[in-house]
């Protein structure tokens, strides 16, 4: 199996999450042991930001680490484990509820792919990418 | 203007002091502070819905008793901002209220005589309707955090809606506390 970082760059509608991650140095620390679940927005999800968004947070690396890490919480978390749960705590700190609805969600994000699973953990796809607050 | 509140979300928030070609991090860089958790969403809080004061350009010295000794005494009002220009042209808020009592209706001078001191502290009383008044800078917050945390205005799916709906009565009921009504803060009492 292949790490969370591998998947992502395997699978072709990453890039703009691998991009950002890259620059976020944050390459090292999803190829670790963790295990991590990571909610990974896709290149559809990163285009529905207004104009101007993604490129100013990558000229701004500290805010830009806050971000992504809301969007990874520590532990492998399948599906049926969060669906069990009110909310997880993210990595960045901030509490990311989890949606009581049929669908699978994710704050206000729908998971579009769950469970895919990786050496270091899980990754579930999301439509949207979440803010903190 | 939603659009314009998440494209600069994101900017940093951080203060650097260069002393003798030495810099001392204030507010590190490193901390990821961003403009709207840090900076926007904080000041609209405090200013626009909690009604704290802008600061003014003078000091207040607590030893010769300018500001009240006992902590119930003391709160966050526009009371304790220096309203009045001290050696210039005043600070924008000091302008700006300036600005609305020269321009003030007569009905609206006889009301505000009716509160608080009168003329006295009409740039107060002023200052406190204005503060409470944004309703551009709080509809633009509402629009934009639905934006952000919520879901898109023709959203098909009714739970979606409901959410929306629920996270804007919200809103609103902040607005509809008594604490909220300017009659009730335009008074002496106010806390």
């Amino acid at each position: 199996m292949a790490d969370i970082v591998d998947i992502a760059v395997s699978a072709e509608n990453f890039s703009t999450l691998v991009a950002a991650v890259q620059a976020a140095d944050l390459v090292d620390t999803l190829k670790s042991p963790g295990p991590f679940t990571v909610f990974a927005p896709t290149d559809d999800a990163f285009a529905q930001l207004p104009p101007g968004t993604i490129h100013t947070l990558l000229q701004n690396i500290p805010q830009l680490s806050r971000i992504l890490t809301f969007h990874v919480v520590p532990g492998k978390l399948m599906q049926a484990d969060l669906q069990q749960r009110e909310a997880v705590v993210s990595v960045e700190g901030s509490p990311i509820p989890i949606g009581k609805s049929e669908a699978f969600e994710i704050k206000n994000a729908t998971v579009v792919a769950a469970d895919i699973e990786a050496d270091n953990g899980v990754i579930h796809v999301l439509d949207r990418v979440m803010l903190m607050g | 203007m939603v659009n314009g509140i998440f494209a600069i979300a994101g900017r940093p928030i951080y203060h650097h002091v260069y002393i003798r070609g030495e810099c001392y991090e204030i507010i590190p860089k490193s901390k990821g502070f961003m403009w709207l958790y840090e900076a926007a969403l904080p000041y609209v809080e405090a200013v626009f819905y909690r009604t704290s004061p802008f600061r003014g350009t003078k000091s207040y010295n607590a030893q010769a008793k300018q500001v009240p000794a006992r902590q119930e005494d003391f709160h966050y009002g526009i009371l304790y901002a220096d309203v009045f220009p001290v050696g210039s042209a005043g600070i924008p808020p000091t302008l700006l209220m300036q600005d609305m009592l020269h321009f003030l209706p007569p009905y609206l001078v006889e009301y505000y005589q009716q509160y608080c001191r009168g003329e006295d502290d009409m740039l107060v009383q002023l200052g406190i309707s204005f503060q409470r008044s944004m309703y551009c800078v709080t509809s633009a917050v509402i629009q934009a955090l639905r934006q952000a945390l919520l879901y898109p205005l023709d959203d098909p799916n009714p739970d979606h809606l409901l959410a929306n709906r629920q996270f804007f009565e919200s809103q609103l009921d902040r607005f509809k506390r008594p604490e909220a009504r300017l009659r009730a803060i335009q008074n002496q009492e106010y806390r």
